[in-house]
């Protein structure tokens, strides 16, 4: 039996309670659907006037829940649970108080499966259904007691505890945190698992010197802009985009607004990362694959939209000079440096290999 | 099918109480509220259902001990075999007299809306309005007592200028809203033929006040002719106004379109529909498909179109299923919110429950799959598809080649899928590409609107 309708009839107490058809159980389970047969529900009943006697009006609690239900229900409220469906009893279930979850602004729960959920706007495990949402937006794996979240390259970014998670990324996020897709806030809870320890600095938490050598990697190279203006490029991975939180900031309206990340590594040698962007990263006129890392051959131009930067090597990085001090060469344009106070607080995540 | 339904071809007439004499009596001056659908009146006896709800789950078994997530079907079926009265229309047409509309186009409209009050009978009320640079209240909302006169009225339309959708919609909604009552199917009718040259001309401003009609009761059903008109914001007004979008192509076949909408309307059996999920502990929803649903805690609520007799509308939902020991579970209740336009009882509640089977037996839960429920996953997809194709097209980023291969694809899947109406469209559109009519967008966009709300004849 494939498709069962039930339609409530609406008026009156005619229906309720009275034996009603076999409904699509298996093995003739059916014949049981008032509870008092089962074991365990031997409670005072009384005999309701004008019903079968064997229609006992008795509370019951759900074997499955526990959840105190009303006498004459057929299923738990709480947790559908059908009384007398289990052939062998069931052992209760776990208080699903101690599942992982993402919990969004109007109580709404997702519980987190071990392994990967996707989450997006469409066809994935989490489906959120809001605007700032990409199709496939990011995705959160549960290992264990600890969620790993990571950016599959969305437009309107992913977030742990405020702090931005790039495409590539993993950011752990610990029990209580907010996790955002968009502008959707979503609220971990681990249970069991601890907070945020007190050695990981909140990600929100001021960082007041930004430019310390080994926190971000010392500086090792300049993006050269057409114009002839450079930004600074650490070792490791500098954001590209139009918005203003980046590393190296494009204004060009062709550029996404987070469109690719340069990786320098401490000799200066340069790779390319598209993070997903909408009209492209591309190198001697070909688009790059997004997510696809590629080396950029020394004075090789890279055009982010319609922007094209030029990678040049700085004097005195760490490959002439050891124990750089990773300050700004120069006198720093007071706006970039701002920027770079903006992109810092990158170097308190928590980060994995 | 193995579905019951409770619904007979019962005596409607008793649900009335003798409301019989008032309903023919009641004409007083101003006088609009229908006699027959005091829902004071109406609530005795036990009226059969003018809905009936399926729930069909994609599979009757999940495994137990473990989460899975399926697909489960809504199928919302209007009574077919009913007789009797049917609500009253209180009806708008709303007419682009621009000048793109003069000769052959606007005679035919009039010749149209000449049939349209020849269906209506006195219960009803009718209002005109047309639409240029300013509207004109061509007739105001009254009762449909002397046809030779609201056709007199409507022949004495002439061609204008520009094109102001936007106080067209608005005049014609505060005509329908100034006689507005429950005891009323309200729709507002708007015919035009370009894109919006006057007046507010931005696509959320008019498809918000759609909205906004709607949820005042108000439905607004959209009709396109000819090829300047602008498909998406007729579909948005039309998806977001709780009624219908027709694309129609030449001239003569206006009258055509508007007798097949006032079929519908006359046969409404069913308005203000809502579907409501109340979801058991361990379940979640995924995604209804083709729907913006409201979501609260353990609810999921999605509103639907006026339903007319004898048609079907399937919602497909996705829900995620946690981990339960094995047994049988509801996972979901569903209602169905509606007034019934036959019996004029405001406010019915039709439930059925989502049931699930958790075992331990894997190979049950292999043999439990729902051939109906993957069909319409199918169906599903093939919308999407379409989609895809006619953003292709928009953006010359696909060659009439590859669409017209892609709809061929979509098209079969479609017919396998039992959707041969959606099928024959795609079949409509792929002719357009054809002989580069260039209408195929404007095909196409409507039967993703169908497919999305789950409409199927």
């Amino acid at each position: 039996m494939e498709e069962r309708t039930v339609v409530d009839p609406g008026f009156g107490p005619a229906g309720y309670g009275a034996p009603q058809s076999p409904y699509g159980m298996p093995g003739g389970e059916a014949t049981q659907v008032l509870p008092g047969g089962a074991a365990g529900y031997a409670q005072p009943g009384y005999a309701t006037p004008g019903y079968d006697v064997t229609q006992q009006a008795v509370g019951q609690t759900c074997a499955v829940c526990q959840t105190p239900n009303p006498p004459m229900e057929r299923y738990c409220q709480d947790c559908g649970f059908m009384f007398g469906s289990a052939a062998n009893g069931v052992t209760p279930v776990a208080d699903p108080g101690e599942a992982a979850r993402l919990t969004d602004a109007t109580g709404r729960e997702f519980v987190l499966e071990s392994g990967v959920s996707v989450v997006g706007r469409e066809s994935v495990d989490i489906v959120l259904m809001d605007p700032t949402v990409s199709r496939r937006h990011g995705q959160v794996r549960l290992e264990g007691t600890q969620v790993i979240v990571e950016d599959l390259g969305s437009t309107n970014g992913t977030f742990v505890g405020g702090r931005q998670i790039r495409p590539g990324e993993q950011g752990v996020a610990f029990h209580g945190e907010i996790v955002k897709f968009g502008s959707v806030q979503l609220t971990l809870s681990l249970p069991g698992a601890p907070a945020r320890p007190a050695a990981l600095p909140p990600p929100s938490a001021p960082q007041p010197s930004s430019h310390q050598p080994g926190e971000r990697g010392a500086l090792v190279a300049h993006a050269v802009m057409p114009d002839g203006s450079e930004f600074s490029l650490y070792a490791g991975a500098n954001s590209v985009g139009r918005r203003s939180g980046n590393d190296v900031v494009l204004v060009d309206a062709f550029a996404s607004g987070r469109h690719a990340e340069i990786q320098v590594s401490a000799d200066g040698q340069a790779t390319i990362v598209d993070a997903g962007s909408t009209n492209g990263t591309f190198l001697n006129g070909e688009r790059l694959a997004a997510h696809a890392p590629v080396t950029l051959a020394p004075g090789q131009a890279v055009t982010f939209g319609k922007t094209a930067i030029t990678v040049r090597v700085a004097e005195g990085s760490p490959a002439e000079l050891p124990a750089a001090t990773g300050g700004d060469s120069g006198a720093p344009d007071p706006t970039r440096a701002l920027n770079r106070e903006d992109a810092a607080p990158s170097a308190n995540a928590t980060m994995l290999p | 099918m193995e579905s019951t339904r409770i619904i007979g071809p019962a005596d409607l007439g008793g649900g009335f109480g003798g409301g019989d004499a008032t309903q023919i009596g009641g004409f007083g001056p101003g006088g609009y509220a229908p006699g027959g659908f005091d829902p004071a009146r109406t609530a005795m006896g036990a009226p059969p259902q003018a809905l009936s709800l399926d729930v069909i789950t994609g599979n009757q078994y999940a495994q137990a001990g473990r989460s899975a997530s399926d697909h489960i079907l809504f199928q919302l079926n209007a009574g077919g075999g009913m007789v009797g009265r049917r609500m009253p229309l209180n009806l708008c047409l709303v007419i682009d007299r621009s000048g793109s509309m003069e000769g052959e186009p606007l005679e035919y409209v009039k010749r149209a809306c000449g049939h349209v009050v020849d269906l209506l009978d006195q219960n009803d009320v009718l209002s005109v309005v047309t639409f240029e640079e300013r509207v004109d209240i061509v007739m105001p909302a009254r009762r449909v007592v002397n046809k030779g006169l609201v056709k007199e009225h409507i022949n004495r339309i002439q061609p204008g200028n520009t094109t102001n959708i936007y106080d067209g919609l608005v005049a014609g909604a505060s005509q329908v809203a100034s006689v507005r009552s429950e005891g009323y199917v309200n729709r507002v009718v708007v015919l035009t033929d370009g894109e919006p040259t006057a007046g507010v001309k931005d696509y959320s401003s008019i498809v918000g006040a759609a909205g906004e009609q709607r949820s005042r009761g108000i439905t607004i059903t959209a009709l396109g002719f000819g090829p300047e008109y602008n498909e998406e914001l007729l579909v948005g007004m039309a998806r977001r106004g709780g009624g219908n979008y027709y694309y129609i192509t030449r001239p003569e076949l206006i009258p055509e379109v508007f007798r097949s909408e006032m079929e519908q309307l006359l046969s409404i059996v069913a308005k203000n529909i809502r579907l409501r999920l109340v979801l058991s502990r361990w379940t979640d929803l995924r995604q209804v498909y083709g729907h913006q649903p409201t979501i609260g805690p353990r609810t999921v609520e999605v509103q639907l179109s006026d339903l007319d007799r004898g048609a079907t509308v399937r919602i497909l939902t996705e829900l995620a299923l946690g981990r339960r020991p094995a047994a049988t579970y509801r996972v979901a209740k569903a209602e169905v919110f509606y007034d019934d336009c036959v019996t004029g009882a405001f406010n019915q509640r039709i439930e059925a429950d989502v049931v699930f089977n958790f075992v331990d037996d894997a190979g049950l839960v292999k043999s439990g799959v729902n051939g109906t429920v993957q069909r319409e996953i199918e169906v599903a997809g093939a919308s999407r598809n379409l989609e895809r194709t006619m953003m292709g097209l928009k953006t010359q980023q696909l060659s009439t080649a590859h669409a017209m291969a892609d709809l061929q694809r979509t098209q079969m899947l479609l017919q396998q899928a039992g959707a041969s109406e959606q099928a024959a469209e795609v079949g409509q559109a792929i002719h357009g590409l054809r002989v580069g009519s260039g209408d195929a967008e404007k095909t196409l966009i409507g039967t993703v609107m169908d497919l999305d709300l789950g409409k199927r004849k």
